[in-house]
């Protein structure tokens, strides 16, 4: 038997908030013979199947449990084309070693896309932060630059040349003269 | 959500593999081109990069021969080629604009036309229009924001990260939007260069002027060594010397004057006139100063204060007898009223006298009494007491006003005779400087001092006759150099250099000038490429997320799971490069170095995609990928697939794949699921002479998948 964290620890609490704040649509599989209970997500590009184990033996075990249930109900519910968009997700806390035996089973879940594409992610906290970057597929990529929120490089410049030994009176009327002509001619 | 459309159907004709005209749909926010090598792909974005640059960069190093084309095809040759596409430009926030752009010709002249519902414009202005339209507001080139972060090739797919470093860091500065550094940078670096050459113009004219002023130097020594030869100067030289030996003994004069050039002699010449003058006053002001100083007594200072001892000691003497004789007029003004009132006393008792003593009975005389009680009052010997000391004290104040007068007169004269000696003293030491100013100005004479107070007129009569026999010969000797042939061409040359001579001056105190402000303008060049780094990478700290994030949606590799760009500052120069990071063992590498080809072209579309995503708006509207995914493996196809998904959202995307099994992938994940949506495939099917074979086929929206089939809410 499977360890999976409870629904109600705080870190698959944070990656429901996270899906749902995402648009995703949440629910839940039971698995066989006491298994625990996958999160099942959707919106409308993925379909996710989401286990979380308190370690990476669990998640080992887990995952052809979780794989076969997944591409079952997958199957039953009939989901046509998005069939291809269906991901099996599995986090654990537990940190491995990158350069060991658990690392190279890792790896070998993720690179395993029979029936339904893998994502295995181990050392994944609580936080926001190391959730999106585990379920960084399915999110959006973020906003490019709002230059209306950034200060003005010109003012930026004229600190950053004192800085450099100009001296204040010098910096200050250069960047004054460029501001007005784009050029540097009359200082 | 509306859809992310700019080329909404390209048309190729004449133009490398496309020999007939071939008319491609691309209305869609997706399209995906599946094919063959060999079947027209890349001839389609080489088109496509055509119609915008009028160029093709990865091919123009290789047109070894000048009738080498390799715009038009090779069936249609001498051409023209034509590109045309319909386009959407957005106007504003909301507005999109219909343009049609066409171009024609060959490679190395071809013809831009820009047609939208307002104007037609062909050539510069159509190209200039084409670039404010994509890239409006925004410094950097067409090219540039194509080649960079909106055109992949898979020739030229590593570009980017092969790129020098200095090119990068322009390209990050532009899609960071810190242009205005660069150009402050170079605006700088211009004042700093135009600065320098200013000085180096000017270092160059006070060399030639300095030459100019050692050659006339030259010139007048020559002429100047002409002269000595010529007999009269050589009888006046001799004439000189004579004179100097003559009166060496009282002018002590060390020098060969001989020797000093006719400018030299001319100032000593000047200065010995202007030691005579002083000489002259010397000898009528200096005897007579002594005299008047000797007709001082020399204990003055004593006598002075002698003397105020006696005007102190005699106004102490009139002050005592003053008051002794305040003393006695107060006795006497007292003794009076006593003697009145005894008087008036006497007065007013005798009448009530009865005619005998009422004890014994013996007669009284009244008179008697009367006369005797008057008396009494007036008391004459205290009288006279006061009188013969009130005479004394008055006596006393006039003897010791006499003194006081004699004293105070005396004490005028001696004072007198300081103020006197004291302004002696001053015509000495002004005298005294005066000829030690004359005779500092007066090399090689060291006669000795003349002015003390054993003066010795003769010894100063002599210095002056010798310093009038030296001018004498001064003068005769000049007289001489100007009268021969020589003297006019050294009087020019003389002006020539002091002409040059004060042109060097003003020169090197410009060139002074110049030397401080190209320093400062240098200063603020470093100093603003530096600071422009730094601002970058203050900038760049916003970027990094998204570099990371689409590097770790690829993530080609086990360790190095983060992607960054360092910026610093490299012979004089902003430059960036991208490092791989693992951040478990803090180890950082350049991934070209030691990413396998297939990770190192991950890292590259990782950087060409984030940039482009990190530009937004002020990138090209666009997003054209051919055959990006050689070379990966299936994880990272996959993941490919799901960022182009997110992709579309915001830029037009043209993705191509030689490989039937990725097109099929990009087909299924790229399939709309949105109203509205549209995604069209391009099946190049063959080639042939004509051209290549293309079908197109839009995939049938998946709107119904929207929504949730599988993750259904519990009832």
């Amino acid at each position: 038997m499977t360890r999976m964290l409870p629904q109600d620890s705080e870190l698959v609490r944070t990656v429901s908030a996270l899906l749902r704040a995402q648009g995703f649509s949440l629910s839940s599989l039971d698995l066989a013979d006491d298994g625990g209970r996958l999160l099942l997500a959707e919106n409308e590009l993925f379909v996710l199947g989401l286990g979380v184990t308190a370690t990476l033996d669990d998640l080992l075990a887990l995952h052809p449990i979780a794989a076969s249930a997944l591409i079952e109900v997958v199957h039953d519910r009939a989901v046509g084309a998005k069939q291809w968009d269906v991901y099996l997700v599995l986090l654990t806390p537990e940190e491995i070693p990158e350069d060991g035996e658990a690392f190279q089973r890792l790896a070998a879940i993720n690179y395993d896309t029979s029936g339904v594409r893998r994502i295995a992610r181990a050392g994944v906290g609580a936080d926001v932060d190391s959730i999106e970057t585990a379920m960084r597929t399915f999110l959006p990529l973020p906003q490019s630059l709002d230059e209306t929120q950034l200060p003005d490089p010109l003012d930026q410049l004229e600190d950053e040349i004192a800085l450099q030994g100009v001296s204040g009176e010098d910096s200050a009327r250069a960047i004054r003269v460029f501001r007005l002509t784009r050029s540097l001619q009359d200082v | 959500m509306s859809e992310n459309i700019f080329f909404r159907q390209v048309a190729i004709e004449g133009f490398r593999g496309f020999r007939d005209r071939v008319e491609v749909e691309t209305d869609a926010s997706a399209i995906v081109i599946t094919g063959a090598n060999g079947t027209g792909k890349t001839s389609f974005f080489d088109a496509i990069q055509w119609l915008l640059l009028g160029d093709l960069e990865r091919l123009s190093s290789m047109a070894r021969r000048p009738r080498d084309d390799y715009i038009v095809n090779q069936y249609r040759l001498p051409g023209p080629a034509v590109v045309e596409a319909e386009l959407l430009v957005k106007q504003g926030a909301e507005g999109e604009m219909p343009i049609t752009l066409r171009r024609s010709g060959r490679q190395k002249s071809n013809l831009l036309e820009w047609v939208d519902r307002s104007e037609r414009l062909l050539g510069p202005e159509a190209e200039r229009r084409l670039q404010e339209a994509l890239l409006p507001g925004n410094s950097i080139s067409l090219p540039t924001a194509l080649l960079k972060s909106a055109l992949l090739q898979q020739d030229v797919m590593r570009d980017v990260l092969e790129a020098k470093e200095s090119e990068r860091f322009q390209h990050l500065n532009a899609l960071l939007g810190l242009e205005v550094l660069s150009a402050f940078e170079q605006a700088a670096k211009s004042l700093a260069k135009e600065r320098g050459e200013a000085t180096a113009q000017t270092g160059a004219q006070l060399e030639a002027l300095r030459a100019e002023q050692e050659g006339t130097e030259s010139r007048l020594a020559a002429v100047r060594l002409r002269q000595q030869q010529l007999p009269a100067v050589d009888v006046a030289r001799s004439r000189l010397a004579e004179t100097a030996i003559r009166v060496r003994a009282a002018l002590g004069i060390t020098d060969d004057l001989r020797s000093l050039s006719p400018e030299s002699l001319a100032s000593f010449r000047q200065a010995i006139a202007v030691e005579l003058v002083v000489l002259d006053e010397v000898q009528s002001r200096w005897p007579s100063v002594l005299r008047e100083l000797g007709e001082i007594p020399p204990s003055s200072e004593d006598s002075l204060r002698e003397v105020s001892r006696q005007i102190e000691a005699a106004e102490e003497a009139i002050d005592e007898q003053t008051q002794i004789l305040a003393e006695v007029t107060r006795e006497q003004n007292a003794l009076r009223r006593m003697a009145d009132q005894v008087s008036r006393l006497a007065a007013d008792a005798v009448p009530l006298l009865s005619d005998r003593c009422p004890v014994c009975g013996q007669a009284i005389d009244r008179e008697t009494i009367e006369r005797r009680l008057i008396a009494g009052a007036e008391a004459p010997a205290e009288f006279t007491h006061l009188a013969e000391r009130e005479e004394a004290a008055r006596a006393e104040i006039d003897r010791a006003r006499t003194a006081l007068e004699t004293a105070q007169s005396t004490a005028s004269t001696i004072r007198r005779w300081l103020a006197r000696r004291r302004e002696l003293e001053v015509e000495m030491t002004r005298l005294r400087d005066r000829l030690a100013a004359a005779t500092s100005a007066l090399p090689g004479i060291t006669f000795p001092n003349l002015l003390d107070v054993n003066y010795d007129e003769e010894r100063t009569q002599s210095v002056t006759v010798g310093l009038k026999s030296i001018a004498d010969s001064i003068d005769f000797y000049l007289a001489a150099l100007r009268s021969t042939d020589e003297g006019a061409l050294e009087r020019q040359l003389l002006s020539e250099l002091e002409s040059v001579s004060e042109r060097v001056a003003e020169v090197a105190a410009r060139l002074e000038l110049l030397e401080s402000t190209e320093r400062r303008a240098a200063q603020l060049a470093a100093a603003s490429g530096e600071a422009a780094v730094r601002i970058v990478q203050k900038r760049f700290t916003a970027l990094r997320p998204l570099i990371r994030d689409v590097y770790a949606r690829l993530d080609p590799h086990p360790s190095f799971k983060v992607l960054d760009l360092h910026s610093d500052f490299y012979r004089l120069k902003g430059a960036t490069r991208p490092v791989v990071r693992d951040e478990e063992e803090d180890v950082e590498a350049d991934p070209m170095l030691i990413f396998a080809s297939s990770q190192a072209n991950i890292v590259a579309l990782s950087y060409f995609l984030a940039l482009g995503w990190a530009s937004g708006d002020r990138n090209l509207p666009f997003v054209l990928m051919d055959d990006p995914l050689q070379s990966m493996d299936d994880v990272n196809v996959l993941g490919l697939a799901d960022l182009c998904r997110f992709a579309r959202r915001q830029r037009q995307l043209i993705i191509s794949t030689h490989e039937a099994r990725f097109a099929a992938l990009l087909e299924r994940k790229l399939a709309s699921r949105q109203p509205g949506q549209r995604t069209i495939v391009l099946r190049f099917l063959g080639w042939d002479r004509r051209g290549p074979a293309i079908v197109t086929e839009e995939i049938p929206s998946q709107v119904e998948l929207s929504e949730p089939r599988v993750a259904l809410p519990a009832n």
